[in-house]
């Protein structure tokens, strides 16, 4: 047992290190940029939109995504430092289960997945490889963002003569790293999903069909008419996770249910990529 | 990296893969000795490329064991660090540099990361391509492409090197190219004398090379082994000498005089050759009965004698041999008509 598992962290090794040389490539940096633009992009959106009103107002009944419901009393709060980061965390989900579908499912449709198996052919410390790193670039890119975020923030709430200086004490820290924590666990339960949905299904079109069809429009339709849906569907639950809880789901309920999904998901990648034979 | 061993490079019994109802490849037996070039040849949907991907691991089979390099065949992990393989269309990574592309490949074979520019500078040279190695994959032409796959298949520096169709799409030129590049791989850490002096026995070389192909004039260039499938079935494997040594030959003669030929057919049968008369006055007699070159050539002298002695002047004794294509083309259809006598 602990050769198989020294053996699949050896190959792990040098996956993680064959995909960090392979990251040096132009949809590595766009990948990052649209990330990095869509929270800065968000946090515009929620300081700017900001109703006026007191902290305790703005708790998801304005019929938009719930991160971007939120006051100006909220925002004046050391928690109104990450708003705009959280209300982003739908888009940077998808953009994130986009990215990594593709990234995946580009290596069946370009045959590059044979010709990483002919090098490695212990195809779990692979997975496991890539994984570690895409998760860490993941974390890499959502501080990038959460630096930026804050700055249009800063940036917008000064335009707009918000009270910001409570952002700047303790608390305001502790409500960006938490912030930040929850984005993390959110992104990388999407990454993991959009791997697995990717080495399951095989193809780009049929990955993002199924995939961003089911996540986005559908959740949250379904989640419109039936709160229950937060709490059970993976896109609502990871969104939940984002924003540290919303109305319809409680944030340690919506964690436990998205580690279950996220590692599910991973169990999925795993058993099908070391079953199914490599054709393409 | 060289094989040390008369170990065969691959060995397997019964190979076989099922797609639902469908079998593509249908109880290989396959013997490949070490050091040898194999072509490995057969109509499209023999089971040619499936046969090499559960070789490569790739592909799990439905039946059938056997050793690859002398490690079993289920245990790909255990052989795959001393093969490179070529499968199908080079794919590599169209936005990365090929030396990028090599270097990714070289980190996840597990070269030390001290040694991975070095070995990959070695390799763009090897394949001729270290002017371009800073250039975009896609940017590439097809010839390019198939020879940085090559590359990538020989960072290792591999005792088993499998190319599948490593021609294709190619121009003449890249053809060509192609083909010595792979004849000066096969060449390569000679342990034996080198040349087949057209014995059954194959040259000994310090590499295996496995190539399938469907152009048969490369592999009769290049290879010195040969494996026929059809079907998914075993239809030749052997030294690619013996299979055209164990065909008939035929030989065309032709007197000076047209009226000499009738003579020349009477004399021929009497020496048990049966012939047939052509147009323009030749004749064609079928089988000399060599087993080999030195026979064939006593063969002919004996005839030239015998019609010397009659008299009968020839101006031209020449051998029509079949081509590796005619020989291929008789075991297919022998093989199609085996499946086809198995199915009723």
């Amino acid at each position: 047992m602990s050769i198989v598992l020294t053996s699949i962290a050896s190959s792990a090794r040098r996956s993680f290190g064959a995909e960090l040389v392979k990251l040096w490539r132009p949809s590595t940096a766009v990948a990052m940029g649209l990330l990095a633009a869509l929270s800065v992009l968000s946090t515009v959106l929620v300081v700017s939109l900001a109703d006026d009103g007191p902290s305790g107002g703005g708790s998801g009944s304005g019929g938009g995504p719930s991160g971007f419901d939120v006051t100006t009393g909220q925002l004046s709060a050391a928690a109104g430092i990450a708003r705009g980061f959280a209300g982003g965390s739908t888009f940077t989900g998808l953009l994130i289960f986009l990215v990594v579908a593709i990234a995946i499912t580009l290596e069946y449709g370009q045959g590059t997945l044979r010709t990483l198996f002919l090098r490695e052919p212990r195809r779990l410390g692979w997975l496991a490889g890539r994984m570690a790193l895409t998760l860490l670039l993941i974390a890499a890119s959502l501080i990038a963002a959460l630096v930026l975020s804050v700055a249009a923030a800063a940036l917008v709430a000064r335009i707009r003569g918000l009270d910001t200086s409570a952002w700047w004490s303790a608390a305001g820290t502790r409500a960006l790293a938490s912030g930040y924590l929850n984005a993390l666990l959110s992104a990388a339960g999407f990454g993991v999903v959009g791997t697995a949905l990717g080495v399951a299904l095989r193809s780009t079109p049929l990955t993002l069909a199924v995939g961003v069809a089911w996540m986005f429009p559908l959740e949250h339709i379904i989640g419109d008419s039936w709160s229950g849906a937060a709490r059970i569907f993976p896109g609502l639950v990871f969104d939940a996770v984002s924003q540290g809880g919303v109305p319809d789901a409680r944030y340690a309920p919506a964690l436990l249910a998205g580690i279950a999904y996220t590692l599910a998901a991973a169990a999925v990648a795993a058993l099908a990529l070391a079953r199914r034979d490599v054709n393409s | 990296m060289t094989a040390t061993t008369n170990e065969p490079a691959i060995d397997v019994r019964g190979l076989t893969k099922r797609y639902g109802r469908r079998t593509a490849v249908d109880g290989l037996d396959l013997t490949i000795p070490t050091g040898v070039v194999a072509g490995f040849v057969g109509p499209n949907g023999a089971g040619k490329t499936t046969t090499l991907r559960m070789l490569l691991g790739l592909v799990r089979p439905s039946g059938g064991d056997g050793t690859v390099l002398g490690a079993p065949l289920g245990a790909p992990a255990a052989y795959l660090p001393r093969v490179g393989a070529l499968i199908e269309s080079p794919a590599l990574y169209p936005t990365l540099s090929g030396r990028r592309n090599l270097a990714a490949l070289a980190v996840l074979a597990g070269i030390p990361r001290a040694e991975v520019d070095a070995r990959v500078e070695a390799i763009l040279d090897q394949v001729g391509l270290a002017g371009r190695g800073a250039d975009r994959f896609r940017s590439y032409s097809l010839g390019m492409k198939q020879r940085l796959a090559i590359g990538a298949a020989l960072l290792t520096d591999p005792d088993l090197l499998v190319l599948d169709e490593p021609t294709n799409g190619l121009d003449p030129i890249g053809i060509r190219e192609m083909r010595e590049l792979i004849r000066s791989l096969g060449d390569g850490d000679s342990l034996g004398d080198g040349d087949s002096d057209g014995s059954a026995e194959p040259a000994r070389r310090g590499r295996t090379v496995l190539v399938s192909s469907h152009l048969l004039a490369e592999v009769e260039q290049i290879c010195d082994w040969l494996i026929v499938v059809e079907g998914g079935r075993l239809a030749y494997q052997g030294p690619t000498d013996r299979l055209m040594a164990s065909q008939s030959i035929d030989v065309v003669l032709r007197p000076e005089h047209p009226e000499d030929v009738a003579p020349l057919a009477d004399l021929l049968a009497g020496l048990g050759l049966p012939s047939t008369r052509g147009v323009d006055d030749v004749l064609t007699t079928v089988n000399v009965g060599a087993r080999d070159s030195r026979e064939y050539t006593r063969a002919l002298a004996s005839v030239n004698r015998a019609a010397a002695s009659r008299g009968v002047t020839l101006i031209e004794m020449s051998p029509r041999r079949d081509s590796l294509e005619d020989r291929y083309q008789g075991l297919v259809t022998q093989a199609q008509a085996q499946t086809q006598e198995a199915r009723r």
